[in-house]
């Protein structure tokens, strides 16, 4: 029986989570080796490419160019080109992406699953009621006389309905009362479950008489169209000459009955932002963000989310550093300095100096790093990217100016390597 | 235990306090009624409405001072006794002259505590009349609490009825924050607003609703003279087969927001009730509370009765036509229930 293997979407560093298939660089039919290139991929980072980890005939190629894939997920299939399309299907069909690969990405997703799970077995739990559950739950209504607990009226009636005791419940608000919410957590710390009853959106018109109608003068084309949409006549006004209820009243409590209810339900449920855009007629735009776009928004997002902002600004007088620079650049051939190198070198010998503020805090620890290694933002086309000038405290002025100018060409041109723009412990930026 | 009139309750409630504490002192236009000017009967009239008649002789003019109308003046010397150590209540006639004051109200006794760092309270207690329904015309008839709800460290009371009355003023001058204790106007001898009321102390805690009534159908909040109004409405409704939970908020700030939401948690509609404003208003400062945090409970939209957009007329007809009504409160409620309310008249 013949091999049949995966390309797969690689993970390129710690933080890439999906990648953008590009382009294909090989057709189904292809043979390829290991090592050979047969795609471009975008990710949040950089344009790379894709080499095979396998070698045999490209049977199928799974992603479309433009599909966004989480890591590990199956890009192409490899197998000899004897291989039975049908046994490429079914490994197709029942491919599963490497768990480990996916492990410490889906780890959050993964551990509310189990929460979920947990809940909905506590819930279940309840009507049978097993043991260490029934204790916890049975010392909640123990207790003496609860009457003069200061509770809400919503409090003391749900731990009337479940049975508790207001003398075991702790109390959160204000002049120490107890609230439903403090009754249901109680509820729910003993292993309990309160169920909350849902608003059912399509019940909400519920004011429908089912009262016999026979008695309600109609008119007989009303009488007929009420029997058809199962209008009672209850429901109807009755506006017709003589008292009667007419069509019109008729099609008007169709309307409020039924056509509410379907409207109210589409208005709240299914529809989407894009099937409110496409009624309307377009008054914008949707531009999809690139990996990058995302990228830039989620870290901004959660450094301003995270991290205490402070800004500091000073005043510097730069003659002296103008001067140094015109006199460099005049003098050395080779080197032409701007300022951001001087601030860049400035900078490094800055943190050198002051290893207190080279840091990274975690929550836990600081991090005190032993070299600077000063990220430096620089302007793409479609965002940002940093490069790291590593070591920049050990680096000249010339050093400085070189390697960043490398950097930044690279940047611009999308070749940048990960480790040369991830793990930065300092960044300068003057966009 | 005797039933008394809410005029009474707020009159005993000024008592027992200025029994219990020597600090504490009345100011304001009239309230001894003349007394302690050459020539004037000591036991005069006792503020406009004779609440605290009686009190100039009992406790000496000195602890029951008339001003004039000079509203700035004496709101000014109790914000300055407060801050140094007295339990002053000042007596703002109408709430519709705190324009006249607005700067100590505004922006002196509500940040003294915290301008100086929690060093400094100032147990000032501010009685004011609100509410229109006497054809007192547009510059006596507003209902101006919101608008001291929204000046953080103003605590704000609008007590509907005589029991709650007492027991919230004895409250507000034993608290060590300012308080705008404000009164409606029709209350003082309204039937409905007399209650049992102990002849001891005993003090209601600020930021706990009062359920006037429990149902299971709407939550209608309102207070003050509304409180009367939206109870009325209630017994209609329960005609019809629709039970209401009536909710009193009493403070609006603090405001129990746990019993609102607890409440419309449960019935799933909400009627506000405010004669204050219909704009930027209680009535809309509780929607929003419910919107932002109950939503999901929801099962008609919110609706809000209050008067229109529009000073309070002079002549009678035009004022009650203003003024909230019981028929609004009962149409907001069937509306939230989606019956259609002329239908339901007709049937």
């Amino acid at each position: 029986m013949s091999i049949i293997e995966a390309i797969t979407v690689p993970k390129w560093g710690l933080t890439m989570t999906e990648g953008t298939l590009t382009e294909w660089l090989v057709e189904e039919g292809d043979t390829v080796a290991v090592g050979d290139v047969v795609a471009d991929m975008e990710t949040s980072k950089i344009v790379n490419q894709v080499e095979s980890s396998v070698a045999g005939v490209v049977r199928r190629l799974v992603a479309q160019p433009g599909e966004t894939m989480d890591i590990a997920q199956l890009l192409a299939v490899v197998a000899a080109e004897d291989t039975p399309d049908a046994v490429i299907d079914a490994y197709i069909a029942d491919f599963e992406p490497e768990e480990v690969a996916r492990a410490d990405l889906l780890g959050d997703s993964s551990d509310e699953e189990t929460d979920i799970a947990t809940a909905d077995s506590a819930a279940a739990e309840i009507d049978t009621i097993p043991a260490p559950e029934a204790q916890a739950l049975g010392a909640l209504s123990e207790g003496g006389d609860d009457s003069d607990v200061h509770a809400s009226r919503y409090a003391r009636k749900l731990a009337g309905e479940y049975n508790v005791n207001l003398n075991n419940v702790s109390p959160s608000g204000r002049n120490s009362r107890i609230s439903k919410a403090d009754v249901i957590s109680a509820i729910e710390s003993a292993g309990g479950h309160v169920t909350k009853p849902a608003v059912n959106r399509d019940e909400l018109s519920t004011h429908r008489s089912n009262l016999d109608d026979s008695h309600i003068k109609v008119t007989s084309v009303a009488a007929r169209l009420a029997k058809k949409l199962g209008i009672n006549l209850n429901d109807c006004r009755a506006s017709g000459n003589r008292g009667r209820v007419c069509k019109a009243d008729v099609e008007a409590a169709n309307a409020l009955l039924n056509g509410q209810a379907s409207g109210r339900t589409k208005a709240l449920g299914s529809n989407t932002t894009s099937e409110i855009s496409a009624q309307v007629d377009a008054v914008f735009d949707d531009v999809p963000m690139t990996g990058m776009r995302k990228t830039i928004a989620a870290r901004l997002q959660e450094s301003k989310r995270e991290a205490p902002h402070f800004r500091l600004s000073i005043d510097c007088c730069l003659d002296q550093l103008l001067a140094l620079r015109a006199q460099i650049n005049a003098e050395e051939p080779g080197v032409k300095l701007s300022v951001n190198d001087f601030v860049i070198k400035a900078t490094a010998m800055a943190l050198s100096k002051s290893p207190d503020v080279n840091v990274q805090f975690d929550g836990e620890t600081i991090r005190r790093f032993k070299h600077a290694d000063v990220s430096v933002a620089v302007a793409l086309e479609n965002g940002l990217i940093t490069p790291i000038l590593k070591r920049a405290e050990t680096l000249s002025l010339a050093q400085v100016s070189n390697e960043m100018r490398s950097l930044a060409t690279r940047a611009k041109a999308g070749t940048l390597k990960p480790e040369e723009f991830i793990g930065g412990t300092f960044s300068v930026s003057n966009l | 235990m005797a039933e008394k009139s809410f005029r009474q309750a707020i009159s005993e409630g000024l008592r027992a306090e200025m029994q219990r504490d020597d600090r504490v002192f009345l100011i304001g236009t009239d309230i001894s009624g003349g007394a302690g000017c050459p020539g004037q009967d000591v036991d005069a009239a006792g503020g406009v409405l004779g609440i605290t008649k009686g009190f100039a002789s009992d406790f000496g003019v000195d602890r029951v001072i008339d001003t004039p109308i000079a509203e700035m003046g004496y709101m000014g010397i109790a914000a300055g006794a407060a801050a140094t150590g007295m339990r002053p209540v000042a007596e703002l006639m109408f709430n519709d002259f705190v324009g006249s004051c607005f700067d100590v109200l505004l922006n002196q006794v509500p940040k003294f505590h915290y301008m100086f760092g929690g060093k400094a309270v100032t147990p000032l207690t501010v009685r004011t009349m609100i509410g229109a329904g006497a054809s007192a015309a547009a510059q006596h008839s507003q209902s101006l609490h919101h608008i001291f709800t929204s000046i953080p460290g103003l605590k704000v009371v609008v007590p509907s009825n005589a029991y709650d009355a007492k027991g919230l003023l004895i409250q507000a001058i034993q608290d060590d924050d300012p308080v705008m204790f404000m009164e409606h106007k029709a209350l003082y001898d309204l039937p409905s607003a007399a209650a049992e009321v102990p002849d001891e102390a005993y003090t209601i805690p600020f930021g706990e609703a009062n359920f006037l009534q429990e149902g299971d159908d709407v939550t209608i909040i309102a207070m003050g003279l509304m409180a009367h109004v939206a109870m009325g409405a209630a017994v209609e409704l329960a005609k019809q087969g629709i039970t209401c939970d009536v909710i009193d908020p009493r403070t609006t700030s603090p405001l129990d927001e746990e019993s609102i939401l607890e409440s419309v948690e449960s019935t799933g509609r909400l009627v506000v009730v405010d004669e204050g404003a219909a704009r930027c208003g209680f009535a809309h400062d509780v929607a929003a509370l419910v919107a932002q945090h109950a939503f999901a409970s929801l099962k008609s939209p919110i609706k809000l009765v209050t008067p229109p957009h529009c000073p309070t007329p002079f002549s009678s007809p035009l004022e009650q036509a203003w003024l909230p009504g019981g028929e609004q409160i009962v149409a907001a409620a069937l509306d939230v229930m989606g019956i259609d309310a002329a239908a339901s008249a007709v049937a």
